[in-house]
């Protein structure tokens, strides 16, 4: 027994000599929600049309002497708890079903080009705590350069010399600056129209068509080939319109201006 | 058990003859075994049924298109039942008046009616013929330069081809070689492909914006395999 009043643990022994009794009692023990880590994934990132857990509510258990006491308790590893979402302009993102609302991390769909929100309440023993984060529902717009896979002479045939690079590049979206589109399945093609100036003489492109990695990325080859080459420092200049299909809607990204030159070859001054 | 043993080397030998027989030879080489080949299709054109008796099976394929592309002509249905590669391809091509060879490893649909300006073309020699790291496209898409600089005088070209980062790369250096051998080359590497050539005039247009020759990979470019058609325009080469 502790004589002072306060909180105190242990074994409460009641005995009665006279009937020959003796009980034990253990103290009462509750388990609350003391505190939530929300987390976002991928910076709030969800392409349009597809699905994804953009968040997830995690929460932190402590024991209580009594339900409603939300602090002060030691950190426990396990607990209940039930979970609230709000999600916010529903019409750029919104949950995959009703039931995703009361889940930990709820899959939701990106609506249309926006930024949405997620607000999670979540409550055990009579304790609740909450956590919000953002999502931002990227569309493709334009590509960009991730990074070059190789740059160098090319070879070409007999009389003719050129450039020949590699990039690998990435579908980016509306924001500023744009992010890159993380999503594998993007149906890549592309139609180049050859402009002015064409100093190398350029008279034929050869295209073709690619999907993004899951990282979603995609190779972009260039080469060219002249008799203006080694010598000319002209360039010639193309347009490239990438289409890109992905989850069976078509988006046609911002054109890409080409610069071929006999030792270097740029995309949008890059 | 003795007896049992006769009997298993019996077997061994019978399916080995049996084997031997189908291999077969062709032009001084020998056909790959034989394998049951069956295809069952309603409404689709020859050149799509030869697509994926070619795709299912990875045979390396050369197409030449000829004046008069039949083979995108009437959509029919295919029934086919064949024990061997070159007898499926004749049954797809059934009626079109292509023929059906076996040279250098590749199955090649010779088309009835090739132009002057075609056979001209791909026997042609190149001095040297060179492509590293690159995908069976981007092979492609270069000797289409090639051609359209060397033999018909452009010039310059540029390619820009899209690709998977995990596209299958070849290495390819030749020397004094046609595009036809070219292109059978690149389509025997890896996980094999098929070379298509189509009809060019013998005058080009002065846009000289066909691209005469293309090359797709199974592994890779499966999506423009299953809609390519006789006509270039439709096939995204500019």
């Amino acid at each position: 027994m502790v004589p002072d009043s306060g909180n105190a643990t242990g074994r409460l022994m009641v005995t009665s000599r006279s009937r020959g009794l003796a009980r034990n009692f253990s103290c009462g023990n509750f388990v609350v929600v003391c505190g939530v880590d929300f987390e976002t994934y991928d910076n709030g990132y969800l392409p349009v049309n597809s699905y994804g857990d953009v968040w997830a509510a995690l929460p932190s258990f402590c024991s209580a002497w009594s339900p409603g006491e939300c602090s002060g308790g030691n950190s426990v590893s396990n607990g209940s708890a039930s979970y609230n979402w709000t999600i916010g302009a529903t019409s750029m993102v919104a949950p995959a079903s009703s039931s995703q609302l009361t889940v930990e991390s709820p899959q939701v769909l990106g609506v249309a080009a926006g930024t949405g929100s997620g607000y999670a309440e979540v409550e055990g023993g009579s304790c609740q705590s909450g956590g919000s984060g953002p999502a931002v529902v990227q569309i493709p717009t334009a590509s960009a350069i991730v990074s070059t896979v190789s740059s160098a002479a090319a070879s070409c045939p007999s009389g003719y010399a050129g450039w020949d690079r590699v990039v690998t590049k990435i579908v980016t979206d509306q924001e500023t600056p744009p992010q890159g589109i993380v999503a594998a399945g993007q149906s890549l093609t592309e139609v180049v129209t050859i402009g002015t100036p064409n100093a190398l003489g350029m008279t034929n492109i050869a295209t073709s068509s690619a999907t993004t990695n899951a990282a979603g990325n995609f190779n972009d080859h260039f080469l060219v080939c002249s008799t203006a080459c080694p010598k000319s420092t002209g360039s010639s200049v193309a347009t490239q319109v990438i289409t890109d299909v992905y989850n069976a809607k078509t988006y046609t990204l911002t054109p890409n201006t080409i610069t071929f030159k006999c030792t270097s070859i740029t995309v949008n001054g890059n | 058990m003795k007896r049992d043993y006769l009997i298993a080397g019996l077997f061994f030998a019978a399916v080995s003859i049996c084997t031997a027989q189908n291999a077969g030879y062709e032009n001084g080489q020998a056909v790959p075994d034989s394998h049951p080949i069956e295809l069952l299709a309603s409404e689709i054109t020859p050149l799509a049924a030869v697509l994926r008796i070619g795709m299912e099976h990875r045979i390396p394929l050369e197409v030449i298109m000829g004046a008069h592309p039949i083979l995108c002509g009437e959509k029919r249905s295919f029934a086919i039942r064949a024990l061997d590669f070159k007898d499926a391809l004749y049954q797809a091509v059934a009626g079109t008046g292509y023929k059906v060879i076996f040279e250098s490893d590749v199955y090649v649909l010779e088309p009835p009616d090739p132009t002057t300006h075609e056979t001209k073309l791909l026997s042609y020699h190149f001095d040297r013929f060179s492509a590293k790291n690159s995908t069976m496209v981007d092979a492609g898409a270069l000797l289409a330069g090639y051609i359209a600089t060397v033999a018909e005088g452009a010039k310059g070209f540029a390619i820009d081809t899209l690709s998977s980062t995990s596209a299958e790369g070849i290495n390819l250096e030749m020397q004094s070689a046609t595009p036809r051998e070219i292109a059978d080359h690149i389509v025997t590497q890896k996980g094999k492909g098929v070379w298509v050539f189509r009809a060019t005039p013998d005058v080009l247009p002065a846009s000289g914006s066909e691209t005469s020759i293309q090359i797709y990979g199974y592994k890779d470019n499966a999506g423009p395999l299953a809609n390519l058609s006789c006509d270039a325009d439709a096939n995204g080469a500019k």
